[in-house]
């Protein structure tokens, strides 16, 4: 039987992990929060609230999914749920992520961002249906494929019950807060203001998407 | 201005990556796993190659006067139960291990997966372990036993890939004709 872990152990694990593993993975997510929602001239402080609004909505998923494991008390119910909803959030993230930095990048191509074409089509349509704000995709992307998510919530079981479960995620995703919130300051202190490096972060979005999706549609 | 911004920014992304090395270093300091710290679960600096493969066999480590081998259900899935099992032989008899655990941890931080063995036949100490895989594709976890083995506390360490539940799944290929 897996072993209790202590909150104060989900916290630091949060913090290390949000270090160690976050800044590699979800940087992506940080960048995409910011040009999606926050205006150009909006500043810092605008930058700084829709991070804390998407962080927000992934700490609550995050609590959801403790609550959920420590209600179920056992890995194998949890195991079967966690592929499923794995794969599924790689693929729409990925999809997502891909496609908007089409669209950021499709002023590159002449004629494509504008006319009756099928890309504009689409990216019409992608720009009505993600959502409006940064909570809400910040629920959505807190079901992300993450490896080290998991194991906090494959960890959260042993919590015994879906308010301890519920309080150990949470604290885990306080905890990986400070580092991807420092990706984001340096993301508008360095890139996203100055129209190259703002070009290669488009690039990097690109990329993390075609691989979200195709290690999602992988399995 | 905008240098007053590239200098700060460049502090910050200083700051991040200086906690990224100090994840990776609490990572290697952890060669003494305690409970309730998932920061003490991560990963040594481990050359793979030199640890024992308990990926498609049974694998052993030879602690002087004690073997400890080291199986599980193979393959091992992701995010699929596995039952992996331990046996100390000391003189090619089973000795008992007395509180022993087994601990998983990667490369990486992937946060604390710490089982209590529980007796079973023959020697054989069982955990029902339930490994997480790394959207990046890595796949290798380090297995860790600590336990009282023969009046000593011992420690032995073995590698184990994990396979993806989808290649799991799929059908093995059809024999060459």
């Amino acid at each position: 039987m897996i072993e209790t872990v202590s909150l104060l152990g989900f916290l630091s694990l949060g913090l290390l992990g949000g270090f160690g593993h976050c800044v590699g993975m979800c940087s992506p997510f940080v960048l995409f929060v910011s040009r999606r929602y926050v205006a150009p001239e909006a500043g810092r402080a605008a930058a700084l609230r829709a991070q804390l609004w998407y962080t927000a909505g992934r700490v609550l998923t995050y609590a959801l999914l403790g609550a959920l494991a420590g209600a179920l008390g056992g890995v194998v119910q949890l195991a079967g749920a966690l592929l499923g909803l794995q794969r599924a959030a790689s693929v729409v993230a990925g999809a997502v992520l891909a496609l908007w930095a089409l669209v950021a990048l499709s002023d590159l191509v002449p004629g494509l961002e504008t006319g009756g074409s099928l890309f504009a089509k689409v990216a019409a349509r992608l720009k009505g249906r993600v959502p409006g704000h940064p909570f809400a995709i910040g629920l959505f992307l807190g079901l992300l494929p993450c490896g080290l998510l998991y194991s906090a919530v494959i960890a959260a079981v042993a919590r015994g019950g879906p308010l301890e479960g519920a309080l150990a995620l949470t604290l885990f995703g306080l905890g990986t807060a400070p580092a991807l919130l420092g990706v984001s300051l340096a993301d508008e202190l360095l890139a996203r203001h100055r129209a190259f490096v703002n070009r290669l972060s488009q690039l990097f979005l690109l990329a993390m998407g075609a691989w979200f999706l195709w290690t999602g549609l992988r399995g | 201005m905008k240098l007053r911004d590239t200098l700060l920014g460049l502090l910050v992304l200083g700051a991040v990556l200086g906690g990224v090395l100090w994840a990776r270093s609490r990572s290697g300091a952890a060669n003494t796993p305690a409970d309730g710290s998932p920061a003490a679960l991560v990963a040594p600096r481990i050359d793979p190659a030199t640890l024992p493969d308990a990926t498609l066999a049974d694998a052993s480590v030879d602690l002087g006067d004690v073997r400890v081998v080291l199986s599980a259900d193979r393959p091992v899935v992701a995010f699929a139960k596995s039952r992996f099992r331990v046996r100390a032989e000391k003189d090619g008899a089973a000795v008992p291990i007395g509180d022993g655990h087994l601990s998983f941890e990667m490369a990486m931080p992937m946060g604390d997966h710490r089982y209590a063995l529980v007796g079973g036949e023959d020697g054989w100490h069982v955990a029902e372990v339930l490994l997480p895989m790394c959207k990046s594709g890595k796949r290798t976890w380090f297995a860790t036993l600590e336990g009282n083995v023969a009046g000593q506390p011992r420690t032995a360490r073995f590698r184990i890939d994990l396979t993806p539940a989808a290649e799991a799944a799929a059908p093995p290929p059809a024999p060459a004709p």
